[in-house]
């Protein structure tokens, strides 16, 4: 890695993002785009230049429609932060999530990539954009002619901070990235062969899902169509010792033996199409591998419900009270830190 | 055409490029110092959290990153329950953000120093 | 058994008071020099561990006099306790004697009982890695000799105090008999333990309760600055036995008698020379003399002591505590050998110490001449006794020093007695100007008769007591082949006739002449004097309630008279020893020297010496019953035959410009305590003024006012982060990550490769 073009390049970065907080000219603000990009772009390659050449040994995304995303993702980024129109700045996050959610897919995290998008931009930034919308109305909209509040468009220190996030990223990607030898960018065959013992043993464990991928595949690789049809009813084998599935061929694919009907035993092989999907194996790991976090994540969402209710309760107990009050009838409950402290 | 099929097939091992893995990373340090810079500076507080969310986005993304280098499924596993905690967290920041506006009729944050010595 | 001792103690048992020195290769050769030292190994018996009962049963009388005073208990109890204790001490004591004292006599070897450990810390197993110090006790010659005549004597002053201090029940009588058993108890635990940090424990004791004694009437600012200035004196002199005990220890490894006699024993002239660790050592045990005994500087605390009450003046400032000085010298005398210490430092100290003992003797005789309180002509006479025991120690003679220990015990006892019947008679007067014919008031005649026998004790009449023991020191001062010492002598001759001037002088002017009473301050009751130090009535105030005109002396009781005619009594038998010596054989009081640590100097003088050209026996005979009659002529003449004779002498002295200063000065103590006042007094006071300015502005002000302050100056540093600010604090925290980072990333990770 190239330590100082990093460097370098972040402080280029710093700089344009402090820039960007107060509003420019049109030119300008043109020549900080292109400014922060080409400093993106030169973190890029001052980290990228110390990784080997790439090596199409398989196939994950190609290098540049990475860059791309990041780099949609970064302006998006500035802009949130920089932005004096809240509306915006939410709107700019979607887009980095979307950036981010299409790096997901390229990174082969298929579930993640939608969760995300479902989760967060699809409920959680929408709240944010109700409540943003919901309390913009009756603040202080306008004064001066200006279109956002004075709060928005001011940043409060933004020297210090920038700095401090400047040593921040550069300090954590320096101890990233210059470590040669100690990262191991290059997946050791060790842990490539563990990884498809990890994916034929998750298949193991689903044989309504085995049976019917080994019948297909068993279908697909016997040239008689007169025994399709007992294929497509023959069942696993469970030997007795030892897993349904075995590995061969150094783990690019897999055994299995069906028995149909009439007793015959037909041994499938299967290949990579036969994994399972990153949605199965996800779905798989967390109910067989972290059933309680599962639980616990539950819990937290049960305890987080239960918050949103006591919190909505409270406002609608003192819009009660003051509807009652103005029909002049007593009042119910009797929290006095509300009554006192509650807002007109 | 066959890149972009296998970009989409589900093989179950094959070892990821490390120069995307690397750039993706920046792109997630990126993010966090972004969010950082935005949760220090804005003086709203909603967009205060949204850049909390931006800090979570991007230690998402670091978690699949790496779980694609090691090619370890709890990568993912741990961006699951992220995202949970960062529902809930937002679902209930926003409730008392909503509390805290009511109380002063101002989403600037400069109104609730009131430990100031 | 020592063959060396043998042909010594059998001459000495031949020969009494003198026995030739033989034995001892040396008194020809140099003063100091008493040939080798050989001291007998103490006999380790637990079958006298009975003996613990004389110190338990004063520790038991203090208890309860300590509690009777607490609980402001009224009542005779606490004389009661008191004097029981000391009986049963007496008895024990006695009953020692009579049952160990012929294996004393045989063996030679000293007794030790082993009562309980006390400090016992080891830290190796070499000669000086250890400090070991017991409750057990220590018994030769001369403990034995302490512990008959203390618990004796204790026992008749205390049941003296009892009727003395009648007065007082309602108030502090158990506050004094607390402290007179408090003391006797110290003072048998001085002379008894066996080692030197026992010694200590007792002299610090008896220390403290004369502080006690002396401030007893508390309410007087005469006596609290008596009493202050008493153990202020006192503290001097424990500085130099700490001091030596110190050094005894670095020197010698031990501070038990048993080891360290024998230590002193093995080690060889030679290599002594010059080491000043261990010369050191007897001059600071003489400076602890100096202040327990009222010697040298530190004499001037003697007289105000008569403050306290007279029985303390009788127990402690005249028979035992001042003694104990003595006893020190006595017990210690073997570090004032030339094989302790090398013949040059050896000479060195027994000089001084001779000469302190006789110059305090003179001194004190010639101050006592120009007191009008009798009180203080009694203490200022002790001061001077005290002098020449100490004198007697340093020319050569613990016999004669112990011995007149001994005989002034009982007289001097018995003149304080006395003269505390007296002043209780005379509602507190002790002018002797305003007291005169008392022998003709009925109830006094008894007082003023023990009193003659005292003043004639302390005059050293010829054939009793006190002369025969006195005579024993001058008698080695003056045919010592030591030219000072012989000068020495000559002066103690000069200082036996001024004694028997005042003493008769007092004795004179109180007990003949026309009857005059002129009742003290005590008539009424209270106590008004504003006293300075050296007026003439530094005594104690009894309040006795005499109201009325016309005063009617208060005649002294059953148990004044019979303790004043028990002592009268005792100090005749005193001179026993000297009396029965040719009957028997030997010298009663000699024999316990001679089987102590003090045994090397247990002799006095040449068999056959001379003086002034006569056999020396004779001549000192004359000498002495000379200087006396001059003295006792010289006071009839001027106070009893013709007693205006003496008042115009002294005002025709105070005209006369060249005589005034003899007069004055010997009635205000020669100016001792002005100068003391104005030299380290003002030394004093200036330092403590600077120190407690560097007190109150340099540390008060400003240390401790900055130390406050800092907790403040910190705070405010820190102050402009509390913002209030949520973003302000996580800038903060943001900050701290950051710096973790950098430290991480740039200092310890670089550590590896990069």
């Amino acid at each position: 890695m190239n330590a100082n073009l990093f460097y370098a390049a972040a402080a280029l970065g710093a700089v344009v993002l402090y820039l960007m907080m107060e509003r420019r000219p049109a030119p300008f603000r043109a020549a900080l785009s292109v400014a922060g990009l080409s400093a993106v772009g030169l973190m890029m390659t001052a980290v990228a230049r110390s990784a080997p050449s790439p090596d199409a040994a398989g196939h994950p995304g190609p290098f540049w429609v990475h860059v791309l995303l990041a780099l949609v993702a970064v302006a998006s980024a500035a802009r949130m932060v920089t932005h004096p129109r809240p509306v915006y700045a939410a709107l700019y996050f979607v887009l980095v999530i979307l950036a981010v959610s299409v790096t997901f897919l390229l990174l082969q995290a298929e579930f993640m990539a939608f969760a995300l998008l479902i989760v967060y931009a699809g409920a959680i930034l929408i709240t944010y954009l109700f409540v943003l919308m919901l309390a913009q109305q009756s603040g202080d909209q306008a004064n001066r002619g200006e279109e956002s509040a004075w709060y928005d468009r001011t940043p409060r220190e933004p020297l210090v901070a920038l700095a401090l996030s400047f040593v921040v990223l550069a300090t954590t990607g320096d101890a990233l990235f210059r470590r040669e030898g100690t990262m191991p960018w290059d997946a050791s065959p060790a842990m490539v062969s563990r990884a498809s013992a990890r994916a034929w043993d998750r298949l193991d464990d689903m044989p309504a899902k085995l049976e019917t991928v080994a019948r297909d595949a068993a279908v697909r690789a016997e040239p008689d169509s007169s025994k399709h049809a007992a294929l497509r009813s023959a069942s696993l084998v469970t030997p007795e010792t030892g897993p349904r599935l075995r590995p061969a061929m150094n783990g690019a694919a897999a055994m299995v033996t069906l028995r149909t009907m009439d007793g015959q035993d037909v041994t499938v092989t299967l290949d990579g199409d036969a994994a399972p999907t990153n949605s199965e194996a996800l779905g798989h790991a967390l109910v067989a591998e972290f059933p309680v976090s599962l639980e616990l994540a539950g819990v937290i969402l049960l305890m987080a419900l239960f918050g949103a209710v006591v919190l909505a309760r409270r406002q609608m107990e003192l819009a009660e009270d003051e509807r009652r009050a103005a029909a002049g009838l007593p009042r119910i409950g009797n929290d006095d830190a509300l009554r006192r402290g509650g807002a007109a | 055409m066959n890149t972009a099929l296998a970009l989409l097939a589900d093989a179950p091992v094959s070892p990821a490029m490390p120069a995307s893995i690397q750039v993706t990373l920046v792109l997630a340090l990126l993010l966090f110092a972004i969010g950082l810079v935005g949760f220090l500076t804005r003086r709203n507080m909603i967009l205060m959290f949204l850049c909390t969310e931006l800090m979570f986005q991007a230690a998402a993304l670091a978690f699949v990153a790496f779980g694609r280098m090691w090619m370890d499924l709890s990568g993912q596993l741990f961006v699951i329950f992220i995202l949970t905690v960062a529902a809930a967290e937002a679902a209930l920041a926003l409730g008392l953000v909503v509390l805290l506006y009511r109380r002063k009729e101002t989403l600037s944050n400069d109104a609730w120093a009131e430990l100031k010595e | 058994m020592d063959l060396a001792l043998l042909p010594t103690l059998l001459l000495a048992a031949v020969d009494g008071a003198h026995a030739a020195s033989d034995g001892h290769a040396a008194h020809a050769a140099g003063y100091a020099d008493v040939g080798t030292l050989q001291f007998a190994k103490a006999n380790v018996d637990a079958g006298y561990s009975w003996l613990k009962w004389m110190l338990l049963a004063p520790l038991a009388s203090v208890v309860l006099c300590g509690a009777f005073a607490l609980l402001k208990v009224k009542g005779r109890w606490p004389a009661v306790f008191t004097v029981g204790s000391f009986v049963l001490a007496a008895a024990l004591a006695v009953q020692l004697y009579l049952q160990w004292s012929p294996t004393l006599f045989s063996t030679h070897a000293p007794l030790a009982v082993p009562l309980g450990d006390w400090i016992d810390l080891r830290w190796g197993t070499g000669p000086f890695q250890s400090l070991v110090a017991g409750f057990g006790l220590y018994i030769d010659g001369i403990t034995m000799l302490w512990m008959l005549f203390v618990t004796v004597l204790a026992t008749l002053i205390a049941l003296y105090a009892s009727e003395y201090m009648e007065s007082d029940v309602k108030a502090g009588y158990a506050r004094f008999f607390f402290a007179v058993s408090l003391f006797v108890a110290s003072m048998l635990i001085l002379v008894m333990s066996d080692n030197l940090i026992g010694l200590y424990l007792g002299w610090e004791g008896v220390g403290l309760c004369s502080y006690m004694l002396i401030g007893y009437y508390a309410t007087q600012p005469g006596a609290v600055a008596a009493n202050k200035k008493a153990f202020v004196m006192n503290r001097i002199g424990d500085l130099g036995l700490a001091l030596a005990v110190f050094l005894i220890w670095t020197n010698y490894g031990t501070v038990e008698y048993d080891g360290l006699f024998q230590a002193i024993a093995a080690s060889d002239a030679g290599t002594v020379q010059g080491s000043w660790g261990k010369a050191a050592i007897p001059f600071l045990l003489l400076l602890a003399v100096c202040g327990k005994s009222a010697q040298g500087p530190l004499f001037t605390w003697l007289p105000d002591a008569m403050w306290g009450p007279t029985p303390v003046s009788a127990l402690i400032h005249a028979a035992t505590m001042v003694t104990a000085g003595i006893y020190l010298l006595a017990r210690m005398a073997p570090f004032y050998t030339a094989q302790a210490i090398g013949a040059e430092w050896a000479e060195t100290a027994l000089l001084t110490v001779g000469w302190i003992g006789c110059a305090t003797a003179f001194i004190g005789a010639t101050i006592a001449c120009g007191q009008f309180d009798y009180k203080r002509v009694f203490a200022y006479s002790t001061i001077s006794s005290l002098g020449y025991m100490v004198m007697g120690l340093g020319v050569g003679t613990a016999f004669g020093g112990v011995y007149y220990v001994f005989t002034h015990a009982w007289f001097k006892a018995l003149l304080f007695l006395t003269a505390g019947a007296v002043m209780h008679g005379m509602a507190g007067q002790v002018d002797f100007r305003k007291l005169g014919g008392l022998l003709k008031v009925p109830g006094f005649r008894l007082t003023m008769l023990c009193m003659l026998l005292g003043c004639a004790y302390l005059a050293t009449m010829p054939f009793s007591a006190a002369a025969l023991s006195k005579d024993i020191i001058l008698y080695q001062a003056l045919t010592s082949p030591v030219e000072q010492v012989r000068w020495m002598g000559w002066l103690g001759l000069a200082t036996a006739g001024i004694t028997a001037y005042y003493a008769f002088r007092v004795w004179f002017r109180l007990a003949l002449g026309p009857v005059r009473m002129e009742p003290g301050p005590d008539q009424h009751g209270h106590d008004d004097h504003g006293h300075d130090a050296h007026g003439h009535h530094a005594h104690a105030h009894d309040s006795h309630g005499h109201a009325g005109h016309g005063f009617h002396p208060h005649a002294p009781g059953v148990r004044i008279s019979l303790v004043l005619a028990v002592i009268a009594v005792g100090s005749v038998l005193a001179g026993l020893p000297s009396y029965l010596e040719g009957k028997l054989g030997f010298n009663w009081v000699q024999r316990f020297v001679s089987n102590s640590s003090a045994w090397i100097r247990d002799t006095a003088g040449p068999e056959h010496a001379e003086i002034l050209g006569r056999d020396a026996h004779g001549a000192l005979f004359v000498l002495a019953t000379g200087v006396v009659v001059v003295g006792v002529a010289l006071a009839f003449v001027l106070h009893a035959a013709n007693p205006a004779l003496g008042d115009r002498l002294r005002t025709r002295m105070l005209a006369t410009p060249g005589l005034k200063w003899l007069a004055t000065g010997s009635e205000h103590g020669w100016w001792v305590d002005q100068i003391y006042a104005g030299t380290i007094g003002m030394a004093s006071w200036i330092v403590a003024q600077l120190l407690y300015v560097t007190d109150r502005v340099v540390m008060d002000g400003i240390v401790v006012t900055a130390v406050g302050r800092v907790p403040g100056f910190v705070a405010r540093i820190f102050q402009p982060l509390y913002t209030g600010s949520v973003q302000g604090y996580a800038l903060t925290m943001a900050g701290g990550i950051g710096l973790i980072l950098v430290w991480v990333v740039w200092i310890w990770l670089s550590g590896g490769a990069s």
